[in-house]
C-alpha cells in the first residue's frame, strides 16, 4: 500500500465520520506508530493525560494515546503521519483498512 | 469409533457491559443444545500467569495483570479490558488447557469448551477482537509439555485464527489450518502464509463461499493434517460462516457444518487421536443452534 493509497482511504473514512479509534481493529498499532514518527506529539500527551501515557501496557496506552490525536490535533497533518505509518504497515494492518472502509461504505 | 461427548464451561462470561456482541446470551444458546447431551463440568480455576505465558509473551501477560488493576482501557475499538475481563480470560484459557491435558492420550476424547471471551486472535503480544489470551495455544503448549509430539489446530471460523498463526508461526511441532473469508477481518489468512516450516495452512475463501466450495476446501484440510500425524487435535469450531450469521459473508449451511463433523469424526478415528474443540464466533440463535447441532450430529454423538 503506498502513502497516497492509505491517505486517500484515512479520507474516505473521515468523510464517514468514522474515527480510527471507533473503527479500526489496529487503532492501536497506528498509536505506536505515531508515536514513533512524532515524540514530540507524545510528550504533549504525556505531558496532559500522564495517567493513560503510563499505563502498563503499551497497546492500551497507544490506544489512548490514537484516540488524544484523533480528539486534538490538525486531522490533515494527523493523517500524514498516520498514512505514512500505514504504508510500512504489516499486509495485515493493511488489508484491514481496506477491509474497515469496505464495511462502513456498506453499511451507509 | 463412539465418542461420548464432554464439555465445559466457566462462570465467568457473565457479563452485561458494552459488548458488540451478547456473550452471555450466545452462551445460553450453546448450553441448551449440549445440555440436551450431556451435563456440564463447571470449571472455576483461573490461569496462572506461566501458563499463559506458555503462548504470550511476558511482558504481554505481565502487562495485562498490572493493567487489570488499573481500571478500565480499549486495546482496540470493541474491547475494553479491565479486572473482570480479565478473570474471564483466564478463566476461559484454564478451562481449555485442563480440558486438552485431560484428554490427552484419550484416543476417544471429544471435549468442547463452551467460554467467553474469544481467543484465537490474541497472538503472542497483542489482544484483538475480543479475544485477550489464546486458549488454544496455552492449551497446546501444555500438552506439548507433557507427552504429546505433535498438535494439530483447526480453525473453522468465519474470521482468520490470526493469533494462533502468530503463537506457531516457527514451532514445527503444531501444524495450524484455518479455513476462513478472505479478504476479511483481521486481515491476515492470505494463502501464500506458509510459515517457515510450511506448518500454517490458510484455505482463504472469497465472499459468498457456500456449501460444496466449503466442504471441498475442509476435506483438503483434513488431509494436511492427516499426513501431519498429530497425536492430538485441537479446534476452534466457529459457526458464524453460518447463511443466517450477519458477522461473515459466507454461506454454510447446517448441512455444512453436519459435514464438518463427519469429516472430522473420521479423521480422529484414522488417526486415534483425541479432539478438544472450542466455541467460536455464531452469532445468530439460528446460526449459533442450527450449526452446533449438525455439527454434534456430524460427530455422531447426538443420536
Amino acid at each position: 500500500m503506498t502513502t497516497a493509497r492509505a491517505r486517500e482511504i484515512l479520507a474516505s473514512l473521515r468523510a464517514l465520520e468514522c474515527a480510527l479509534t471507533a473503527c479500526y481493529p489496529y487503532a492501536a498499532c497506528l498509536g505506536a506508530s505515531t508515536r514513533k514518527h512524532r515524540p514530540d506529539w507524545w510528550q504533549l500527551y504525556a505531558r496532559e493525560a500522564p495517567v493513560s501515557a503510563g499505563l502498563p501496557l503499551p497497546q492500551a496506552a497507544d490506544y489512548a494515546f490514537l484516540a488524544f490525536c484523533e480528539r486534538t490535533l490538525d486531522q490533515d497533518e494527523l493523517d500524514a503521519v498516520l498514512a505514512a505509518g500505514l504504508a510500512s504497515a504489516p499486509s495485515a494492518q493493511q488489508v484491514e483498512l481496506v477491509n474497515t472502509l469496505d464495511w462502513y461504505q456498506r453499511q451507509r | 469409533m463412539r465418542r461420548t461427548l464432554e464439555w465445559s464451561t466457566h462462570a465467568e462470561y457473565d457479563r452485561d457491559r458494552d459488548e458488540v456482541i451478547d456473550s452471555r446470551q450466545r452462551m445460553l444458546w450453546a448450553a441448551r443444545v449440549l445440555s440436551a447431551v450431556t451435563p456440564p463440568q463447571h470449571r472455576t480455576r483461573l490461569c496462572e500467569l506461566a501458563e499463559a505465558r506458555s503462548a504470550h509473551d511476558h511482558a504481554y501477560v505481565q502487562g495485562l495483570e498490572a493493567l487489570a488493576a488499573c481500571g478500565s482501557y480499549h486495546l482496540d475499538p470493541e474491547l475494553r479490558f479491565d479486572a473482570t475481563l480479565w478473570r474471564a480470560a483466564r478463566a476461559a484459557c484454564a478451562a481449555t488447557s485442563d480440558a486438552v491435558l485431560a484428554a490427552q492420550g484419550n484416543t476417544r476424547a471429544l471435549h468442547l469448551c463452551v467460554s467467553r471471551p474469544g481467543s484465537h486472535h490474541a497472538s503472542r503480544g497483542f489482544a484483538l477482537g475480543c479475544c485477550v489470551l489464546n486458549n488454544l495455544a496455552v492449551g497446546a503448549h501444555a500438552a506439548l509439555a507433557s507427552t504429546t509430539q505433535r498438535v494439530a489446530i483447526i480453525d473453522f471460523d468465519a474470521h482468520h485464527g490470526n493469533g494462533t498463526q502468530d503463537i506457531f508461526w516457527d514451532d514445527p511441532r503444531v501444524l495450524c489450518v484455518s479455513l476462513h473469508q478472505y479478504p476479511f477481518f483481521p486481515g491476515s489468512g492470505a494463502a501464500g502464509e506458509r510459515g517457515p516450516h510450511d506448518t500454517i495452512a490458510n484455505y482463504a475463501l472469497p465472499a459468498g463461499t457456500d456449501h460444496g466450495p466449503a466442504v471441498r476446501a475442509y476435506a483438503q484440510a483434513l488431509e494436511r493434517v492427516h499426513r501431519f500425524q498429530p497425536s492430538l487435535i485441537l479446534a476452534e469450531a466457529g459457526l458464524d460462516a453460518h447463511a443466517a450469521d450477519h458477522t461473515s459473508d459466507l454461506l454454510y449451511t447446517d448441512e455444512t457444518f453436519y459435514s464438518f463433523g463427519c469429516l472430522t469424526a473420521k479423521l480422529l478415528d484414522d488417526l486415534r487421536c483425541p479432539l478438544v474443540a472450542e466455541l467460536g464466533g455464531g452469532y445468530t440463535e439460528s446460526a449459533l443452534v442450527g450449526g452446533l447441532t449438525a455439527l454434534l450430529d456430524g460427530f455422531g454423538v447426538r443420536s
